[in-house]
């Protein structure tokens, strides 16, 4: 009777239910391993599982049969950071930690003042930003109907316009404006002022904001250079004289490539492509030339196959490699695919020596370069060759050069893709705004050559280690013209190390100091003033090593031999200075905008300084020393190292500055009051230095590279055919040399690893296909890997990726416009992660408190209460 | 040339991008009705109802998915002579078309017989296009160079203008095939429909199974290929054709 009544009654009354249990215990068991199996995701060990049975107990007491689910899910979400399955020793507390954060304060109850206070103080924040919000954004719209109303008179003037007079004037008016002393009041009006201006203009679009963003940059700077030259060179003593005109040196020379800079980049002509006439008659020859050294013969081997693949008329295009490594593997792959093979029995003159000798034994009317690594698209010469035919005194036509795979900046910072990388510039801006000045120059690769001038002036320049810069400027003096198309129409593969890319900038350099020595731009016959001021600024560029080494180690100067390099008060160091630097930033981000990031350019030239100072000022003194030396390319990086060779001078830099530092420090507790600012000044200056150097070391530390054969991301879609026959449409989501990734539609069909399938490519009205395998299963995602291709289908292949004319359109489309404050705070990340790299580099008998230290905060973080949103709760 | 099977096809894919679609087998040979899901043993259709003096609208059909068809019926070889001979006089199938009095956005998709009689050349010229369904072979070729139809076709200037060429069964392994169908291409740039079906062991499978290949396999390729033809056509003429 009593065993019936509690059957009945058992689930409304968990004790009652007990003693029910005790009678029915394979009942028990059977809830317990349901619980068991809801409860734990892992194995459980003996403390998880004891305290999953206490668990159950509970809920078995105290519980109702409807909500033991839900309680059971609720403690797992609420508990984010316990695995319930292995509980350790001080787990308990991480649970008391965590249920009072729970009940306290994320359910807010008891702390509701606080959050109001603190709402209180965000809105005061809010108000005062508002402040110097509303005025700017009054002033914005202000300034665009102000620029609108100058641009409409501006067309709708067609009368005489005498633009001397008013040239005159306004340089009377800026010869006032830069050299008039202010004190520090009218100084501070004035640098607000400008920076209102500046501020309001930047978010429109056009040319006018552009120059007067230059305008009030330049302005600011050149009045700091005048201020610096009459008012703060320090003669007190022989060591502050030196040290002062040393600082004002390489400022000078910061100033001059700042004013030649806007010159070459404030009008990029944005060349678009001019169509060539319909009858294929009149389309000229075109001998395509690919140089090789010692570079790897399956790069060249792709190279060549796309460069077949060019859409031109089969009569009137010829493909040469030209092979100075005397290498027999790729005659006779030469011979097999029916293109030019030639080599010679000297190395003379190295590729400009090579290029010159194929010269003399072809004929096609125009030569195009590609250097053996960079992958024309099937319509290079169909979106350039229109230019010459317009333009009959057209000598050169350069393309940007373009890499599909991360350079070491890109690959050991891992911004691939999220930062324009240091090409991007020059390529992007740079060349665009050489164009308008008829100074666009040739870069040795991707590029289009007309053979008569080219024999006019000798051929390919071979005086120097850059013969295709010195080679424009020949051409350019002798009245011919050059052309520069922003279109990317072929890709490379970037530097892999980060020596590899500082030897490629040391022999830049140094054969640009060359050409400025022995055939410098500025003097000679035969050039426009503004041809002369482009060259002289992509040259002198390579002279920045010297002034870049100064500015890191310029706080020194204080601070550690305490020599005043600048002779005046700190707020007038700060109301000059400072309006300079942000104005010159203001109107560089304008203009570069997707091209190059604010600040990024002093990682860039900190990492290459030391490098570039002593090649550039030898080959200055001495043009004739020095070797030619080959750009190593496509290589594995197998194990990730930190490059110390390389990286010594960053470090002796940061020794420097830290010894600085450490002076600072005791200047600030033990020096004269008078000198507080200064020391606050010159310790920032080094701290901001020690930073830029941190980034330096950690583009050293190189990582790990891991595929031979880079993957190039696209979305196409494709079809794959299995054995039995069956087709399935499916996207390709990229594609190297051996293979392609791809992504399935459904799972409806499935794959097995090493599987024969076949891929389905169309291009066009036509559709290749290719023997492959399945290399990797990942769900949607599997790995193919082409199969013994022959030469044809290799081909074919090529033509269906790599040669494709939009391959790398859309590239750059995916960069933000630079977002300085943003891109301020990458620069410091960087910085850093470079001395995160560096610690690891100490001995461990230094660093293993630090670990230690490390770990233990670690641990104390696990206690950390997480927050849980109501919604996870949620069964 | 398999020209059931693209039209059921075809039809399943412009009635998913919610187009109105009716689909008349004229073929004898009935199997239009199969990829509809249609019972084996059901004997019903147009001709059987037209042999049987019934009003031939009333053999209309709709599967499971929304798209009307109308099969052709069992009939018997007398029964057939007595229905090309008798029963369908001249202007027949467009009298019975314009009684209908469809709405002008209705795709009105007929499966013609590919040998030419009474009724095959009474649609050829009742249609506003004709797409002509070819496989890239040799044989195809010669047939395109010189057949009775490709003549018949090409000595009435109007049928001719509104001829369309699909590539159906186009081997995807074979290299012959890419060729001819380049030939194809060079023959007939501008009537070559620029969708290729392929020849997928997913159609043969869909066709087992009753149904049409988007139902069966939708991301197999041949699904793709008819889904980009049916935009395709539905971009280029938005009402009436047959095949």
């Amino acid at each position: 009777m009593i065993l019936t009544d509690l059957l009945q009654r058992g689930s409304k009354y968990p004790l009652h239910q007990f003693v029910y249990w005790i009678f029915l215990q394979p009942q028990v068991s059977q809830d317990w391993l349901v619980f068991k199996k809801n409860y734990f995701h892992q194995k459980p060990e003996t403390s998880g599982m004891l305290f999953g049975f206490i668990v159950f107990v509970l809920l078995q007491l105290y519980c109702h049969d409807s909500k033991r689910l839900f309680v059971t899910k609720s403690i797992q979400k609420n508990l984010p950071h316990v695995q319930l399955a292995k509980l350790t020793f001080a787990d308990p507390l991480r649970m008391l930690i965590q249920f009072t954060w729970l009940a306290s304060i994320q359910s807010a109850t008891p702390y509701k003042d606080l959050l109001a206070n603190l709402n209180f103080f965000k809105n005061i924040f809010s108000a005062v930003s508002n402040v110097f919000f509303y005025p700017l954004k009054f002033l914005t719209e202000l300034t665009g109907e102000v620029l609108a109303n100058i641009e409409f008179s501006a067309n709708s003037n067609d009368g005489d316009f005498k633009p001397h007079i008013y040239l005159i004037i306004i340089f009377l008016l800026a010869l006032v404006c830069l050299t008039i002393p202010f004190n520090i009041s009218s100084q501070l009006v004035f640098v607000f002022l400008m920076w209102f201006v500046a501020m309001s203009i930047r978010t429109h679009n056009g040319y006018l904001p552009k120059l007067i963003l230059v305008i009030l940059s330049l302005t600011l700077s050149s009045r700091y250079l005048f201020w610096r030259a009459t008012a703060t060179i320090n003669t007190d003593s022989s060591v502050d004289t030196v040290t002062s005109l040393i600082l004002f040196t390489a400022e000078f020379y910061t100033w001059l490539i700042l004013l030649l800079g806007y010159f070459q980049i404030a009008g990029p002509l944005q060349r678009k492509t001019y169509s060539l006439p319909n009858d294929t008659n009149l389309w000229p020859t075109v001998d395509i030339f690919i140089p090789t050294y010692n570079e790897d013969i399956g790069i060249v081997k792709t190279t060549t196959i796309a460069a077949i693949n060019i859409d031109w008329p089969k009569d009137k295009i010829k493909i040469y490699i030209l092979d100075d490594g005397n290498r027999h593997a790729l005659q006779d792959f030469a011979n097999e695919i029916h293109v030019g093979y030639i080599s010679r029995t000297n190395n003379i003159h190295a590729k400009a020596g090579n290029i010159n000798n194929a010269m003399q034994l072809t004929e096609g009317e125009y030569l195009t370069i590609f250097d053996c690594d960079h992958i024309p698209v099937r319509s290079f010469l169909q979106t350039t060759m229109g230019w010459f035919i317009r333009d009959e005194k057209l000598a050169l036509i350069q393309t940007p050069h373009h890499f599909y795979s991360p350079d070491p900046f890109e690959r050991n910072l891992n911004n691939f893709k999220k930062t324009p990388n240091e090409n991007s510039l020059f390529y992007g801006v740079v060349q665009d705004g050489n164009d308008l000045w008829n100074a666009a120059f040739f870069c040795g690769s991707c590029a289009i050559l007309k053979r008569s001038p080219l024999t006019e002036i000798g051929g390919i320049a071979h005086e120097t280690v850059t013969e295709d810069a010195h080679t424009a400027l020949k051409l350019h003096r002798k009245g011919y013209t050059s052309a520069y198309i922003n279109i990317i129409q072929a890709a490379g593969q970037a530097t892999e190390s980060l020596s590899a890319h500082i030897g490629q900038r040391i022999r830049w350099s140094r054969g640009m100091a060359q050409i400025f020595r022995i055939d410098n731009p500025l003097l000679g016959k035969g050039l426009k003033i503004s041809q002369r001021l482009c060259y002289a600024n992509a040259m002198l560029h390579f002279f920045g090593g010297i002034p870049r080494l100064i500015f890191l180690i310029a706080p020194l100067a204080f601070l550690i031999i305490h020599a005043y390099i600048i002779h005046a008060p700190t707020v007038e160091i700060l109301l000059y200075a400072l309006p300079a630097i942000i104005h010159s930033n203001l109107a560089n981000s304008y203009m570069q905008g997707k091209h190059r990031y604010s600040f990024w350019s002093e990682i860039y030239e900190a990492v290459l300084a030391w490098y570039i100072a002593v090649p550039t000022t030898v080959a200055l003194f001495k043009p004739k020393v020095g070797t030619f030396n080959v750009t190593a390319k496509g290589g594995l990086i197998k194990d990730e190292f930190f490059d110390l060779t390389v990286s010594k001078p960053y470090l002796m830099l940061i020794s420097l500055n830290v010894i600085g530092l450490i002076f600072g420090v005791y200047r600030f507790f033990n020096g004269p009051d008078d000198e507080l600012s200064t020391v606050i000044i010159n310790v920032i200056w080094a701290i901001y230095n020690l930073l830029v150097l941190g980034g330096a070391i950690s583009v050293a530390q190189e990582t790990k590279q891991l595929r031979l054969h880079h993957r190039i991301d696209v979305k196409t879609d494709i079809t794959l055919r299995k054995k039995s026959g069956h087709l399935l449409s499916a996207k390709m989501n990229n594609f190297s040399d051996a293979g392609l990734g791809v992504q399935l539609y459904s799972d409806e069909v499935s794959f097995d690893k090493n599987e024969s399938i076949h891929v389905l490519i169309s291009r066009g009205d036509r559709e290749y296909i290719f023997p492959a395998r399945i290399a990797s299963v990942n769900k949607l995602y599997i790995g193919i890997i082409l199969d013994n291709l022959t030469a044809n289908q290799k081909q074919n292949f090529i033509k269906c990726n790599y040669s494709r004319s939009d391959a790398w359109s859309a590239w750059e489309d995916n960069f933000d416009v630079d977002k300085p404050l943003s891109s301020f705070l990458d620069i410091v990340t960087v910085g850093f992660k470079g001395y995160v790299v560096l610690t690891r580099s100490i001995p461990r008998k230094i660093t293993k408190y630090f670990i230690k230290g490390r770990t233990f905060l670690f641990i104390l973080k696990t206690f950390y209460p997480r927050n849980i949103h109501a919604d996870t709760i949620n069964l | 040339m398999g020209s059931s099977t693209v039209i059921a096809n075809l039809a399943r894919n412009l009635h998913e991008l919610d187009q109105d679609v009716l689909v008349i087998d004229l073929k004898s040979n009935n199997l239009l009705r199969l990829h509809f899901n249609m019972d084996w043993c059901n004997p019903n259709g147009w001709a059987l109802n037209v042999i049987n003096d019934q009003p031939w609208f009333n053999a209309g059909f709709k599967c499971e998915f929304g798209i009307s068809f109308m099969p052709f019926g069992r009939i018997t070889y007398e029964n057939k002579q007595c229905l090309f001979n008798e029963k369908i006089e001249n202007n027949w199938l467009s009298n019975q078309l314009s009684m209908a009095n469809f709405s002008d956005k209705k795709w009105i998709i007929l499966n013609v017989e590919s040998e030419l009689n009474n009724l095959s050349i009474q649609a050829l010229n009742y249609a506003d296009k004709i797409i002509r369904v070819i496989e890239p072979q040799a044989t195809c070729l010669g047939q395109f160079y010189d057949s009775i139809q490709s003549n018949y076709l090409s000595n009435n200037p109007s049928l001719h203008d509104k001829c369309l060429y699909l590539i159906n069964k186009m081997m995807p392994l074979s290299e012959l095939d890419h060729e001819m169908s380049l030939v194809f291409k060079s023959l007939i740039p501008n009537q070559l429909i620029p969708v290729k079906i392929h020849f997928d062991e997913n159609i043969k499978e869909a066709f087992a199974q009753k149904t049409t290949v988007n139902i069966y396999a939708p991301n197999s390729g041949t699904a793709k290929q008819f889904r980009t033809l049916a935009t395709w056509l539905m971009l280029h003429f938005s009402h009436k054709g047959a095949a």
